[in-house]
């Protein structure tokens, strides 16, 4: 008896409005636990070839909840989504479609509730021939028409769908990015989190999906329940006695904007400084002072920090937003030049209402103005419009147009390295992505770890992976868990390897916990190598090189080419893989159980 | 433990979510005499016995406002009440609403109980405690016709509900014998265990209701700058 499982996959395929059950492998859930790990085995399973079109019907479009899901712990409340990713590509693709795989993954109640479902894993495939949401009330699933509600906000979606079904449905929404197939296109959930990086959005809006419902009270079988009882309270102890508890409940990731700024890790005018002096508008304690009415927390955690406010002031006045969180007010804070706290929040309600990703929008925003202001674009290019710095009605106008693709929002849409292509070779240098995923809000010069973070995240460009290899295994084996960063850099790992010991009763080690993590990485980067993406994808954009900030803390950082190539080197060397193709060896692979799979 | 008497918010919640308001603010501020249900306990000191158990008739009282979602009550209520994992048998259940708002639900010991008025007399399953004032639930008398859950779900909030085999009642709150671990265990300290000389049914309503009223006195529509 598989312990932590309930041992079942709820299989859609839209196109034949089917559904059915298949058995969770668990020898493949041993090696790779769940959420993102049994979440890459299986779309390497499902995807043989390289090349899937991501926006067709054969990529399936997964929700990976993991052994821990729907434990009353804090930490394991999120829910990873793979998918191939609908942005990303190789600098010399060998056929039409390459791109990397993208898990990205969601705080708030859905995971638990998948698997109080009674399911170990959500694979969705195929396409429906209308708008549907899929619903799934434990052991009932079915497909509705959304009929009225393609095409609308996220909020509004969210609040009908709630009312129609209840409020103890857990939800999962697109908004018009993702229906329109905007490559940067989110999903959000009804804590207002988004989940982004990929474009899951895209692939979901393809799918003909508008949302997910999901509700469900069931428990799977524990190995020793009684010593998850225990472990509870110690981790409730434990960040009760975190020395930073006070200050992350009161204001979650809003203090980071400051501290980023003092280290000129923030990310400017599009990438261009690490600094922005009018920072202190964009945050604290505006947001406390005069913005936020409360404070919400994902499944089983006391750390609350999914901030709402309402727009106390001026033309935006009454508009409810969820933020500032540090990506969304880095990226469409001080990358677009805003220097007023009821902009900002403009900017980042109308992102999660379109169902855009906070991070490639900023971006992409950042990018347009930077080109405008080199005198590479003008409003000719932008339907009349002439962003600038800080102008937030132009942002919104084309925020609009990006979500409906419409004019040179369908440009845009493609995000920045495939917008940069069709605006012509001068403005290449300033699309500033990996592998074509939009960079985050922390930049490179005055710390050049995001060098490694940025350029090895096997999902392109993602802030999220780790600077060092140890520390990506640690990561990737979280998220297999689907335990939530705020909470592991409270805590540590130690008490989710306790939590799988308890729940599975399977031994979890250090040195297991990093194989697990080591084999999920290698899985995905060979997926990504079958896809045609070799070292030099594994490069930061050429203009880091160039740059030198010139104002802030930090003033005179850069990152030279040299640093660049040595820092991979050693980054390969470290793994095991070969320095001039980036490829895994076979040794490695042998040594990670992997060779079967590809030789 | 919160051992709030009366805040202010639950006061104005009382007032809007009661079906006479101004009945209920009246007898909730002036009359302090035990609702006519109640057994008699000294109502105008609150106590607890050597272990720490209320001996008022009480009942927990929830800033809805202050709510933040976490489950952590819902966890604790199944883990200690229940020792066991299985949500379905929590007493206290979350809901989500849009604009963001989490509204909990727990049975609230109204004074005319009309669950327990409507249970059948051959089953007598269900009874009033008369130290902590909670509605109890004999299991084993449960005949499963399902009459309380309809009572309840018609003006009040909605709690009962039946046991997945379809034959309990299940989600009466006992007040955990009057230590209540859920009011402990709440990391934003919305939920308060209360005398019930203000009487629960006020509180009652079900989570759609709560959220409409909640909703407009958290976000407003216009701000004074
Ligand atoms: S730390 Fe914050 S984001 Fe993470 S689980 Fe807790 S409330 Fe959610
Ligand atoms: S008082 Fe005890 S029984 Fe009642 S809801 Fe709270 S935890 Fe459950
Ligand atoms: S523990 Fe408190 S804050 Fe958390 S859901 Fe329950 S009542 Fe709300």
């Amino acid at each position: 008896m598989a312990h932590g499982y309930s041992g079942k996959i709820l299989e859609v395929d839209l196109t034949a409005r089917r559904h059915s059950l298949s058995d969770t492998d668990m020898k493949a859930a041993e090696q790779f636990l769940g959420g993102r790990g049994l979440g890459v085995k299986t779309l390497w399973a499902r995807l043989p070839t390289a090349g899937t079109d991501a926006l067709s019907p054969k990529n399936p479009l997964m929700f990976w909840p993991g052994p821990l899901s729907g434990l009353p712990l804090a930490g394991p409340s999120r829910v990873t989504i793979v998918t191939k990713a609908a942005n990303t590509s190789p600098t010399e693709p060998s056929w039409p479609h390459a791109s990397t795989l993208t898990w990205s993954s969601v705080g708030g109640h859905f995971g638990p509730a998948l698997k109080q479902a009674g399911y170990d894993g959500l694979i969705i495939e195929g396409r429906a021939d209308r708008p549907v949401v899929l619903v799934i009330d434990e052991h009932q699933v079915s497909l509705r028409d959304v009929g009225s509600l393609w095409g609308q906000p996220t909020s509004v979606a969210l609040k009908q769908l709630h009312s129609d079904l209840g409020p103890d449905f857990r939800l999962l929404t697109i908004g018009p990015a993702g229906e329109n197939g905007v490559r940067f296109a989110g999903i959000i959930s009804d804590v207002k989190r988004t989940t982004a990086r990929g474009g899951a959005g895209a692939v979901m809006g393809a799918k003909n999906l508008k949302a997910i419902a999901v509700r469900g009270a069931k428990t799977v079988s524990l190995h020793n329940p009684d010593g998850l009882r225990n472990l509870r309270s110690d981790i409730a102890s434990l960040l009760a006695n975190w020395n930073n508890y006070a200050n992350w409940r009161r204001w979650g990731t809003a203090p980071l904007l400051l501290s980023a700024d003092k280290a000129g890790m923030l990310t400017t005018r599009n990438y261009r400084e690490g600094s922005w002096p009018a920072v202190d508008k964009l945050g604290l304690p505006t947001a406390e002072r005069e913005f936020w009415v409360r404070h919400a927390s994902c499944a089983f955690c006391p750390l609350k920090c999914v901030k709402t406010g309402q727009i106390s002031y001026g033309p935006w006045r009454g508009t409810i937003a969820e933020g500032p969180g540090y990506s969304a007010a880095a990226m469409l804070g001080a990358n677009c030049g805003a220097n007023d706290f009821g902009d900002l929040m403009a900017l980042i309600a109308r992102a999660d209402e379109l169902g855009l990703d906070p991070i490639a929008t900023g971006n992409v925003l950042g990018f347009v103005m930077d080109l405008c202001e080199q005198g590479l674009l003008s409003s000719a290019d932008l339907d009349g419009l002439s962003p600038s710095w800080g102008h937030t009605p132009t942002l919104l106008q084309l925020m609009e147009r990006i979500a409906k693709r419409q004019g040179v929002g369908a440009i845009l849409a493609q995000g920045v390295k495939q917008a940069a292509a069709q605006f012509g070779p001068a403005t290449v240098p300033f699309a500033m992505h990996v592998k074509g995923q939009e960079l985050a809000g922390w930049n490179v010069p005055a710390s050049h770890d995001f060098a490694i973070v940025y350029g090895t995240a096997n999902r392109g460009g993602s802030h999220q992976d780790g600077a060092s290899i140890q520390e990506q295994h640690r990561r990737t084996f979280l998220d297999a868990l689907c335990v939530c960063r705020f909470v592991y850099g409270a805590v540590g790992t130690a008490p989710y390897q306790r939590a799988l010991s308890l729940a599975t009763g399977w031994n979890c080690d250090d040195a297991t916990m990093l194989a697990v993590g080591e084999r999920i990485w290698n899985l995905e980067k060979l997926f990504n190598s079958r896809e045609g993406f070799r070292r030099i994808d594994d490069k930061l954009p050429a203009r880091f090189n160039e740059i030198t900030f010139r104002t802030g803390p930090k003033a005179g950082a850069n990152f030279s080419a040299a640093k660049q190539d040595s820092l991979l080197d050693s980054y390969y060397d470290g793994r095991g893989w070969d320095k001039k193709t980036s490829l895994p060896t076979t040794e490695k692979l042998t040594a990670l159980g992997l060779d079967k799979l590809v030789l | 433990m919160n051992r709030l008497t009366f805040s202010r918010r639950d006061f104005v919640l009382g007032a809007v979510a009661g079906t006479a308001a101004g009945a209920g603010i009246a007898t909730a501020l002036f009359n302090r005499k035990p609702p006519p249900d109640v057994a008699s306990g000294n109502n105008s000191v609150f106590h607890t016995d050597r272990a720490g158990r209320i001996t008022t008739p009480s009942f927990i009282t929830v800033d809805q406002a202050r709510c933040s979602g976490c489950r952590i009550c819902e966890a604790e209520c199944v883990l200690i009440r229940e020792k066991s994992f299985d949500f379905w048998r929590s007493r206290v259940r979350l809901h989500r609403f849009e604009p963001s708002l989490d509204i909990v639900s727990l049975c609230a010991g109204c004074a005319d109980a009309p669950c327990v008025s409507v249970c059948p007399p051959e089953a007598a399953a269900l009874s009033r405690d008369s130290r902590t004032g909670a509605i109890l639930l004999n299991e084993s008398k449960c005949i499963g016709c399902q009459a309380c859950i309809k009572a309840c779900a018609k003006d009040r909030s909605a709690v009962i509900r039946i046991s997945r085999d379809g034959k309990k009642a299940l989600g009466l709150c006992d007040l955990c014998g009057g230590d209540p671990a859920c009011v402990k265990a709440c990391p934003e300290q919305c939920l308060s265990i209360v005398p019930a000389n203000v009487d629960g049914k006020n509180m009652a309503a079900s989570p759609a209701i709560i959220a409409g009223q909640v909703s407009r006195s958290v976000y407003r529509s216009e701000r004074n700058n």
